[in-house]
């Protein structure tokens, strides 16, 4: 019966944004196959050189015609627009997942152990100052590799087995670092920190622009899942959970991850639009990702070249704003569920 | 209160630093060579001549506090010298630092450098020996062993010496240990404070002009285009929230809701791009016409101050109404969400029992209230509105503090770039206590919390 009712609890445009989001979905899949077989052209394909800034309709000497127009080099613009699905929805995962695993980390950590919960004797304090110092050096020298991950395993196991060694203990304020450490982050306008490094990269490719954007827009859900987190370990089934003699790790996993999820997931799906959004800016402005990646922003900016072409004007930004809308509707959905 | 504000501000302390620090790294990392390409600006290049191109990158180094030692302390390799400040330019030092990497004997890579810079100064006036001083030339820009070899076996006869030096260099798999170094004061760290906190410290790498002064004549631009938009944009928020809670008219209220929502999803960038596309060209019939084409005219002598500012304000109603269609959305979205929570709370039908009209209710309670967020808001805008809005100025192209940042950034003026974010950060540590401040005066409660947290 619930089931009925949430069907009927939809409202019209909320159906329509699942819509929009399928309809997406089956454009950035399909790609390849869409742009051939109804479109007939390539996404970087340079067509005949009288058809610069050609009006949408307009049909090529074999047959084809450019549904939406073509724009600078004579590509075919409503077939970038599907490969620009591709990169939006792209950028708009990979900056999610690289954003939520960070703030669940930190988040987690902070909330759960806050000041007083991670507790060390001065062994592996010092054990673990050093062997940072010594690990951050090396690595420095060779290269950040995978070995790296080897050695931390290995350093966390020698600093588990020195905690037999004494039982005076210090704590270490995880939850105090975490937020001075947001605190730092927020104060540098988010825009220029991204435009600095992308100057530093020099030669940024689709997989630097997401590491980027998605280094850039963990604060904000770190402080939510620390929150979060900080009222379930407040909460009696916490409670009765450590009382019990779970592990640590179990409660986090089995019984608190759970539950941060769900508030979570609506901020998750703002990262989304907001990373298509940032992504769309940046190629605007004729940053990020190279030329020959298709993107909605990249079609935008040669409007600016050519004002009599109002169809780059027009049909990539309603994709952008349409993208933007629906996200906005499902996650305020989320939100009032 | 005194004492709290006291303690914030003595925390924000480390905040800082740890700004300053951040963005240090990142100029670290920015590519280019400030001190070369100031002496480009100053007509030196480096065909000039080698021994006096040489001695004015020097002095410029020291003048400026580069070349040094990166911070106080360090942890370097051991078979990397402490400091090598001597060797320029840094591209070529860093070169030899690669190739020790490789060596681990710095006193041989020094005869290296010697022999190099020798043989350089030797054939360098000298037209016969034109293509051996090319093949050196060559040689400053490699940086491992094989390579150097490969190319030193072309060398011819006059350069045997260095061949022989050359032959010598061999890789070495010695033991690389870390090793502590204290550097002191004279590092480049704290130069770059110094410099940036001195009014003359730092010129644009592009046209020699003073960093303050750029940043100072662009933000007139910014300051005017954020501020108006940000006021105009409250005080409409402020109108349309509060005539929606006061409307009887549910299917107009709804209507201005969907509309908000509809525009808070609108792309900037893309408002922009329509209005200039459509509105200042004749590309659509003569009356789409309504608006003057982008970019800043000049101030005009001869016209009048009032016919100039007339000019000014033209030039700025596009970017100011797309920047506050953008801000309006989002504050009266704000400001109806947190009526609405008020007009739930318990105390309204109280009020309301006493028989207190509903226009008192709500600029006397609900409005009061629901403006708690606002402070918040209108604080965090104070950063932004100095930033300005880097789309809107690149679009319309006006000579705002965000344009100039990307402009900066496109032509690696990093003097420029830096200052911008540094000034940026520091006034947005200071808008957080302001918010703090505002908070105490009008709403002691919160002030209370604060103090006992």
């Amino acid at each position: 019966m619930r089931g009925i009712d949430t069907i009927r609890a939809t409202k019209w445009y909320q159906w329509l944004a699942v819509g929009y989001l399928v309809l997406m979905a089956v454009f950035a899949l399909f790609a390849p196959l869409l742009s051939e077989s109804f479109l007939g052209f390539a996404p970087n394909e340079l067509t005949g050189s009288d058809l610069y800034y050609t009006a949408p309709g307009s049909v090529e000497q074999d047959g084809r015609t450019h549904l939406l127009g073509t724009d600078r080099m004579g590509r075919d613009v409503a077939t970038r627009l599907i490969y620009g699905t591709r990169t939006a929805l792209f950028v708009g995962l990979g900056v999610s997942v690289i954003s939520l695993l960070i703030s669940l980390v930190l988040g987690l950590a902070a909330g759960y152990y806050g000041d007083r919960g991670v507790r060390m004797n001065s062994w592996q304090l010092i054990w673990i100052a050093i062997s940072a110092v010594v690990s951050g050096f090396y690595s420095s020298v060779f290269g950040f590799g995978f070995w790296l991950i080897g050695v931390l395993i290995l350093i966390g196991s020698i600093a588990y087995l020195l905690g037999r060694l004494s039982e005076r203990r210090i704590s270490v304020p995880i939850d105090l670092l975490t937020m001075k450490g947001i605190e730092i982050f927020k104060t540098i306008p988010g825009l220029f920190l991204i435009l600095s490094l992308f100057a530093i990269m020099r030669q940024p490719g689709m997989l630097t622009v997401i590491l980027i954007l998605g280094l850039v827009s963990w604060p904000a859900k770190t402080r939510i899942v620390r929150a979060e987190t900080m009222r379930l370990v407040s909460s009696n089934f916490i409670k009765s959970a450590q009382l019990s003699g779970l592990s640590d790790w179990r409660i986090l996993h089995r019984h608190i991850l759970p539950n941060v999820l769900a508030p979570i997931s609506i901020a998750v799906a703002y990262t989304f639009t907001g990373a298509i959004l940032a992504e769309s800016t940046l190629s605007f402005l004729g940053i990020g990702l190279p030329e020959d990646i298709p993107s909605w922003g990249a079609i935008l900016r040669e409007a600016r070249d050519y004002f009599a072409a109002w169809w780059l004007a027009v049909f990539p930004g309603l994709a952008v704003f349409f993208t933007v809308l629906t996200l906005n509707i499902i996650a305020d959905w989320l939100n009032q569920r | 209160m005194g004492r709290y504000l006291l303690r914030r501000i003595a925390l924000l302390i480390p905040t800082l630093i740890a700004v300053l620090i951040f963005t240090f790294v990142l100029h670290t990392y920015m590519p280019g060579d400030e001190i070369m390409e100031r002496l480009d600006l100053e007509g030196k290049s480096v065909s000039f001549d080698r021994a006096q191109y040489s001695q004015s990158y020097l002095e410029l180094q020291s003048q400026l506090g580069l070349g040094g030692p990166a911070f106080y302390f360090g942890l370097q390799p051991s078979h990397q010298p402490s400091d090598a400040r001597d060797i320029i330019p840094a591209s070529y030092r860093q070169r030899l630092l690669q190739l020790n990497g490789q060596v681990k004997n710095w006193s041989k890579i020094m005869a290296y450098h010697e022999a190099l810079q020798s043989a350089l100064m030797a054939h360098e006036k000298d037209p016969s020996q034109a293509r051996l001083y090319r093949q050196l030339n060559n040689l400053e820009r490699i940086n491992t062993i094989e390579e150097l070899r490969s190319l030193s076996v072309d060398l011819p006869e006059e350069a045997a010496e260095l061949k022989n030096v050359i032959g010598q260099l061999e890789p070495s798999n010695a033991m690389i240990l870390p090793s502590l170094r204290w550097h002191g004061l004279d590092n480049r760290f704290y130069h770059w404070v110094g410099r940036l906190f001195s009014a003359d410290g730092r010129v644009s790498l592009v046209d020699g002009v003073p960093v303050a002064d750029k940043i100072g004549a662009a933000l007139r631009w910014t300051l005017s285009l954020s501020l108006i938009s940000l006021i105009l944009a409250i005080v409409l928020s402020m109108m349309i929230a509060l005539w929606q809670s006061w409307s009887t008219r549910s299917w107009a209220v709804r209507i201005t809701d969907g509309f908000m929502y509809a525009i808070y999803a609108l792309p900037l960038f893309w408002l922009a791009t329509l209005m200039i596309v459509f509105f200042t060209t004749d590309h659509y019939g003569s009356w789409t016409n309504v608006f003057p084409s982008i970019g800043i005219k000049p101030w005009m002598l001869g016209d009048s101050a009032i016919a100039n500012l007339g000019v000014y304000a033209k030039q700025l109603i596009l970017p100011v109404f797309c920047l506050l269609l953008a801000n309006m959305s989002y504050l009266t979205r704000q400001l109806r969400t947190d009526l609405k929570r008020q007009r739930e709370q318990p105390y309204v039908t109280s009020v309301r029992a006493k028989g207190v009209s509903r226009w008192r209710l709500i600029y006397h309670h609900l409005l009061p209230n629901a403006l708690v967020p606002y402070i918040t808001i209108v604080t965090g805008a104070i950063p932004r509105a100095l930033v300005g809005s880097v789309v809107i100025e690149e679009i319309f192209n006006l000579p705002g503090v965000g344009k100039l940042m990307l402009q900066s950034i496109h032509q690696s003026d990093w003097p420029v770039s830096i200052s911008i974010i540094i000034l940026v950060g520091i006034v947005t540590i200071f808008s957080y206590i302001l918010a703090d401040v505002l908070y105490m005066i009008f709403y002691p409660q919160i002030a209370q919390s604060l103090e006992e947290s």
